[in-house]
């Protein structure tokens, strides 16, 4: 399995949000440097259509093996037994990737609609 | 009972008798005129709270006489340049001297004692951010009664703000006083990620924190990344106004955008730097009202981290009339619409904690439940103008106005003072009025929407924010009438609230403990308070321990946890891991000095002689600044024991100095430099953003000879960095004379690298007066050089402790934090070279 970060460390919450981070950057830099220095922005939107679906794809891909790895510590650690404040290692371990999976979730929900945007709007003006 | 056990239960009560003397010679607060040399939170953290809610009082007072000036139409009560002045000080003085510290005061105030900490791992840093502060805050506050207050709007737009002529002083006291008071947040954020990273008591695993501690985390990253651009962008303008570089004049290649762009990818931030701690507050004050545990405690997590992230990716929606093309503007709606998810997340979170408990009725709980209802129609309203179309309507409009004052109202005043009056018995162990905290949230609740509901309609019948005055006939007159009513009402109601703060109470009995019967680490606190903090540092198992264990207020009053007595008469604490707080070392935290004080003074002297163009006397400061810093380094940290390890009790030894990434020290050096990075990346950002707004942007190619010298400065930063870093090394390793000369020929290089960098764009014959892109070239070169000259005092100073023998094999925290900070300036002194040399040569 592939794995992002290591299983106990902080990463794992913000492997999501920062690969959301990333995406959200590359489509403002693209864009702004798309429409400032081509020479006839309508004519070739389609590339930067292109450019930033495959980021998008690349993007939520990445998302998927952060949340993947967050869903596997969360459910390893989910044979300890339920209880909701209890202290050890096994319950904190589950936190962490409890947390870390909804934050992959609310990343990828994120770039799919920054992602989005090209779909809807398709001029530089 | 036998004699034999009678005895041994009367020497338990002496030893605590003399350990209790012992903790509190170590942390009382100094006394008479000394009491000013106070450093701990407790006395830091209501001084800062004080002095933000007197700050909130006077933006008040400005924000009334704008609506008596505005209840009728025609009306001459000010003058317009008053308005202006009036307008940008309560919007300045509201965000940086009210909004942002009051958070950082209560966090300084809180988060020891929610965590379980004596102290706050710098203390003296704590004062230092306090002073500046108040020196910035009074300078900043006062011009007003000079007339000479800034105008330019809270944003300080140029070309508004960037023509001395037009903006007259006003504007270098926005740039100088604020940005000394932004450098106070950092510090303050600084402390307060390293407090709820390392400071943890014991078993306070990263899933059992407060939420209070989780948001501090989230909003100290926040400031981390959301400061910095600002102060880039403070120092580009001011050194516009000061020496005329055109950073943001359109004749000269520069562009009025730039500062947009810097100023809200820092100001977006900053409406969730505001509102998380707000948040924060409610997630420790429903529980507690509810009588039961937080519902959904990991969603709310994801909701904190969630917005800290999102909130840097919806600065443009400020610009959407700027005439960035549409397919940016829908990049900023789309993450503008999706942060409300997380937001959203936290309030049904709290709804369902209230469902699902007991709800007692309180004046704090009146306060959250106002917070919640107000906060959500801002967050409606910000649906709506985060949408493009709607916004290109909106904008600049009483809609606009409306708008954030219910988010700010909602998501911060109300919330404060819905703290005030859950943590006054913390704070003075006695209670507020019930009756005038209802009667204040009463004409406070009704008198806010009274004043701001109408403006949503006077907005969108086309009244701009901002103006001074407006013709009867245009339909605004009434709604104005209206909202004037409604801000007196709503000043009413917190006069009513201050006056139950400041009554006397010196007849009215002390509370219980933990009054509000809550389950957090924080109502430990004896009454009256104890200058401890905690009797000693508990074994937390749960994330309501008071709930959890009904004996450990007991246990912890009867020292049988850690640290229950100061031997050496010294302020300790213990520092923990990150994840799972295993106790690792135990630190002692540093007490009362006047230095914080008095190098807040240099300093606040040097900002403000440099706002009037007074150069002599700003060095003059400047150096003395300088010297107090230094001789409060020297004195005051980093400092040898007197034994390895310390017995803290239980059985438990820990080490008393540890360096490296071990050390807090060195985590207050990472997380400063990143701060650091992000001021640069923001001056990286400016070059690009003139490269694709200019077709002639970089000006003519680099020439041969700055080629050489660029070449020559990047190699020495690099041989600086390593001959550091070998220097570290083999001063770990022993070998202390090597470690001595590395130094000694890395600050050689770094001389020379600085040198042959400021040579650099001499040569090309680059003049930053005449436009935008050699004044850019001239500040990145300019800014690398200043990373490199602190470096060098740094690598002074390590050889002057190595020398003094305070920095040996054993104890070398010094070298290790200051390789750190090298491997950041060696980033930065390769890659503004490298741009700066090549860039022009590759396009």
């Amino acid at each position: 399995m592939v794995r992002l970060y290591y299983r106990d460390s902080l990463w794992s919450l913000i492997a999501g949000p920062t690969i959301w981070a990333a995406h959200f950057l590359f489509c403002y830099i693209s864009a702004a440097i798309f429409c400032a220095k081509s020479a006839d922005p309508t004519a070739d939107f389609q590339i930067l259509r292109i450019v930033i679906g495959v980021a998008t794809v690349v993007a939520l891909i990445g998302i998927a093996i952060a949340g993947t790895q967050a869903v596997d510590d969360w459910r390893r650690a989910l044979n300890a037994e339920w209880a909701a404040d209890e202290d050890s290692l096994q319950i904190r371990r589950r936190f962490v990737g409890r947390a870390a999976f909804l934050l992959s979730g609310f990343s990828a929900v994120a770039t799919v609609y920054v992602g989005m945007t090209v779909l809807f709007v398709s001029s530089c003006r | 009972m036998t004699d034999k056990t009678k005895v041994s239960s009367q020497d338990q009560e002496e030893l605590r008798r003399k350990q209790e003397e012992r903790l509190l010679t170590a942390w009382s607060a100094p006394k008479s005129w000394r009491y000013w040399s106070a450093v701990n939170n407790s006395e830091v953290g209501q001084w800062y709270t004080l002095t933000a809610l007197s700050f909130l009082i006077f933006a008040g007072v400005l924000a009334l006489i704008m609506r008596a000036q505005l209840a009728v139409p025609d009306n001459d009560l000010v003058s317009p340049d008053l308005y202006n002045q009036l307008f940008t000080l309560h919007g300045s003085v509201m965000m940086f001297l009210f909004a942002v510290p009051i958070l950082e005061a209560v966090a300084i105030l809180l988060l020891p004692e929610l965590v379980g900490a004596r102290d706050l791992p710098f203390p003296r840093l704590s004062a230092f951010g306090f002073w500046c502060f108040l020196i910035g805050g009074v300078f900043v506050c006062g011009s007003i009664f000079f007339g000479a207050a800034p105008s330019g709007g809270w944003f300080m737009y140029p070309p508004l703000s960037s023509d001395p002529a037009q903006s007259g002083i006003g504007a270098d006291i926005w740039l100088l006083g604020l940005s000394f008071i932004e450098i106070a947040s950092i510090a303050a954020a600084v402390e307060l990620i390293v407090g709820v990273l390392k400071f943890r008591a014991p078993g306070m695993r990263i899933n059992l924190i407060p939420l209070y501690a989780w948001y501090t985390l989230v909003v100290g990253g926040m400031i981390l990344f959301a400061f910095p651009p600002l102060i880039a962008g403070d120092i580009l303008l001011e050194v516009e106004r000061a020496f005329d570089w055109p950073f943001f004049d359109a004749d000269r290649g520069g562009s009025p955008l730039l500062w947009q762009h810097l100023f809200w990818i820092f100001g977006h931030p900053e409406v969730y730097i505001i509102f998380l701690p707000g948040v924060a507050l409610i997630a420790m004050i429903v529980p507690t009202f509810a009588q039961r545990p937080v519902v959904g405690y990991s969603w709310i997590v994801l909701a904190a981290v969630g917005t800290g992230f999102l909130s840097f990716g919806l600065w443009v929606h400020h610009m959407y009339t700027t005439g960035l093309p549409s397919v940016s503007l829908g990049f900023f709606s789309a993450a503008s619409t999706a942060v409300a998810i997380p937001t959203a997340v936290q309030i049904f979170a709290f709804i369902a904690t209230v469902m699902f408990g007991r709800l007692v009725r309180s004046v704090p709980m009146l306060f959250a439940a106002g917070a919640l209802a107000i906060f959500v129609l801002g967050g409606l309203s910000g649906v709506m103008v985060a949408l493009a179309p709607f916004d290109w309507q909106a904008h600049d409009t009483y809609f606009v106005v409306a708008h954030l004052h219910y988010v700010l109202i909602g998501g911060m005043l109300f919330p404060v003072i819905a703290g005030v009056y859950y943590y006054f018995p913390f704070v003075t162990g006695k209670a507020l009025s019930e009756k005038m905290g209802r009667i204040g949230f009463w004409l406070m609740f009704i008198g806010f929407n009274v004043a701001f509901l109408p403006m949503h309609f006077t907005g969108l019948r086309g009244m701009p924010r901002r103006v001074y005055t407006y013709p009867e006939g245009l339909g605004w007159d009434w709604l104005n009438l209206i909202s004037t009513l409604g801000a007196f009402t709503l000043a009413a109601g917190f006069a009513a609230i201050v006056i139950d703060i400041f009554r006397p109470k010196g007849k009215q009995p002390y509370c219980q403990r933990n009054p509000w019967n809550a389950g957090t680490l924080e109502w430990l606190e004896e009454i009256p308070d104890q200058p401890w903090g905690v009797r000693s540092i508990p074994i937390v198992q749960h994330r309501y321990p008071l709930w959890d264990d009904p004996d450990f207020i007991g246990k912890v009053d009867r020292g049988e946890f850690y640290l229950p007595d100061a031997e050496e008469l010294r302020r300790e604490t213990m520092v923990t891991s990150v994840l799972d707080a295993e106790p690792i070392q135990c630190l002692r935290v540093p007490g009362p000095s006047f230095l914080p004080m008095i190098t807040a003074v240099f300093t606040g002297a040097a900002f403000i002689a440099a706002t009037f163009h007074l150069y002599w006397p700003t060095l003059a400061a400047g150096i003395l600044a300088f010297a107090s810093l230094i001789f409060w380094l020297w004195t005051g940290t980093a400092e040898i024991p007197e034994k390895e390890e310390k017995d803290v009790g239980l059985g438990l030894s820990l080490p008393l100095y540890r360096s490296g990434p071990h050390s807090v020290g060195w985590w207050a050096m990472f997380i400063t430099m990143l701060g650091d990075a992000a001021a640069f990346a923001s001056l990286i950002f400016a070059y690009f953003f003139y490269w694709t707004i200019h077709s002639d942007f970089p000006g003519s190619p680099t020439g041969a000879w700055a080629l050489f010298c660029y070449g020559i400065g990047i190699a020495a930063v690099l041989g600086a960095w390593a001959l550091t870093f070998a220097s570290r090394r083999w001063n770990a390793a022993g070998a202390v004379s090597a470690s001595r000369l590395a130094i000694i020929a890395a600050i050689v290089l770094a001389l020379a690298s600085g040198a042959a960098l400021l040579a650099a764009p001499y040569i090309d014959g680059l003049d930053p007066r005449l436009h935008a892109y050699p004044a850019i070239v001239w500040i990145l070169v300019l800014w690398t050089v200043a990373h490199i000259g602190i470096g060098v005092v740094m690598l002074g100073y390590c050889l002057a402790r190595s020398l003094a023998g305070r920095l040996t094999p054993r104890y070398d925290i010094d070298i290790c934090n200051v390789a750190l900070y090298w491997h950041f300036a060696a980033i930065n002194g390769a890659l503004a070279p490298m741009l700066v040399a090549l860039f022009p040569l590759a396009v």
